[in-house]
């Protein structure tokens, strides 16, 4: 296998996860992920350092996201939650067993694009603070900020749904 | 007495890893005072360590994408015989220079055949008569080379629509792909691209299994043929015709047309 199709594939998983943070949608994501891949395997110049090429692939796809938003005519930047203050404490008071892959992932899609893509960089693509900013092109501190707006939005959504992970355990012990 | 009480953003950066050590400190002895920080605390580490969990599930690799990496067979030979060469009468250097070369070469192809695969996703857009003459100008004015659009009418498949795209993030290569189609749902894909050459002159081909395709190059042009589900023998012939075509810049001799013609006519329909 070539150098640059074993290379990529090591972040396959966290792309996809990312894109399908960003679409939605499991076949749009795999297409995202299949454009992103066909064109990092193509790149003429490929960063040598393994943060910097982690950095180049999620910005590849995400432009690739961006691209297809704007072809639909949608303006992502123009969506913005409301940052949630109003009732923080109750927010942070949820059950944390409320905090599960379902109802994260609702959570996530009724995030603005803004709000789901800086989570997904810094927790599924593991970016950290400063290489967020960067592929971003925002200072660090604007990072801080949105990430922990994004964060309460995503709790308020999260405490807000009427959804409770199934108790299988407490199933099992009346049994 | 610690009066200090972190912002939302310090909360964050703290799970995050991000705090300098000082910070990471106070932020950990206000924390250690205050039982709903520490509540805080905590719902944002689960917040997290759920959302790093979503993609844990998911394996992917290159097969599953259809961008499997592709198993050459002239190339092989060719490039062992080359590197041995090359190192005979230049040493490493040059050696190093065919490496690079073949590495174009994967990317290349890996990325006509990721289109191909794009395409059949697609619902078929037939293009005819003037639309398609007029699109075909504007797409092959964009490849900024003169290259001759082969007729796959012997194989029963038609033009149908140009795609023109840059196929490599530098957007250096412009790129067009070709889309034939047939009656019976067949589509082969011709992907053309004029930039910097890397692939061989004669023709080759790539196959994994699921998607085979041909690839050589002609002048500055490099070419890639790619069909899915295709009788062998049809597509063989239709690839060979194909490549002379581009080469010749004219259409085959009419014994070629003729024996792909039959080579149609008996195959198989194409498989989804």
């Amino acid at each position: 296998m070539p150098k640059a199709s074993r290379r990529i594939e090591t972040y396959l998983d966290r792309l996809y996860g990312y894109a399908l943070s960003l679409s939605g949608a499991p076949h749009d994501a795999k297409d995202l992920v299949q454009e992103c891949a066909a064109r990092a395997i193509a790149a003429r110049k490929v960063p040598e350092d393994e943060s910097a090429y982690r950095a180049w692939l999620f910005r590849i796809l995400r432009n690739i996201f961006l691209d297809g938003i704007r072809k639909l005519q949608h303006e992502p930047t123009s969506i913005e939650d409301a940052d949630g203050s109003e009732d923080v404490a109750s927010i942070w008071d949820c059950e944390r067993e409320l905090i599960s892959g379902l109802t994260v992932r609702m959570g996530l899609q009724k995030l603005s694009t803004r709000h789901r893509d800086i989570i997904s960089l810094v927790d599924i693509a593991g970016l950290s603070y400063s290489e967020a900013a960067a592929l971003l092109g925002v200072p660090e501190g604007t990072v801080m900020s949105r990430l922990s707006r994004a964060r309460r939005v995503l709790m308020g959504h999260i405490s807000a749904e009427n959804v409770h992970p199934f108790p299988l355990a407490k199933m099992k012990k009346s049994q | 007495m610690n009066d200090y009480t972190p912002s939302e953003e310090d909360l964050n950066a703290y799970v995050d890893g991000e705090l300098s050590p000082h910070n990471r400190a106070r932020v950990a002895q206000a924390v250690a005072a205050d039982p709903k920080l520490a509540d805080r605390i905590a719902t944002l580490a689960r917040l997290k360590s759920v959302v790093m969990g979503l993609s844990e599930n998911q394996s992917m690799t290159l097969d599953d994408l259809g961008i499997a990496t592709p198993r050459y067979s002239r190339p092989t030979t060719r490039i062992a015989a080359s590197i041995l060469a090359v190192v005979l009468i230049a040493g490493v250097v040059a050696a190093g220079f065919w490496n690079w070369r073949a590495a174009e070469s994967d990317a290349w192809v890996a990325t006509a055949k990721s289109r191909h695969l794009a395409w059949l996703t697609e619902s078929g857009e037939q293009n005819t008569g003037d639309k398609l003459t007029s699109m075909l100008r504007v797409t092959m004015k964009r490849l900024e080379v003169p290259v001759h659009i082969p007729d796959m009418r012997s194989a029963k498949l038609t033009l149908s629509d140009a795609v023109y795209f840059q196929h490599d993030e530098s957007e250096k290569y412009n790129a067009v792909q070709l889309r034939y189609t047939g009656r019976r749902g067949c589509r082969v894909s011709l992907t053309l691209s004029h930039g910097e050459a890397a692939l061989d002159t004669s023709l080759s081909e790539v196959d994994d299994g699921h998607s085979r395709g041909f690839y050589w190059r002609n002048g500055e042009v490099n070419y890639a043929l790619f069909a899915t589900g295709m009788d062998t023998t049809r597509f063989t012939l239709l690839a060979r015709n194909v490549y002379l075509a581009t080469r010749e810049k004219r259409e085959p001799p009419e014994p070629k047309q003729r024996e792909l013609r039959v080579a149609t006519d008996t195959a198989t329909p194409c498989r989804a």
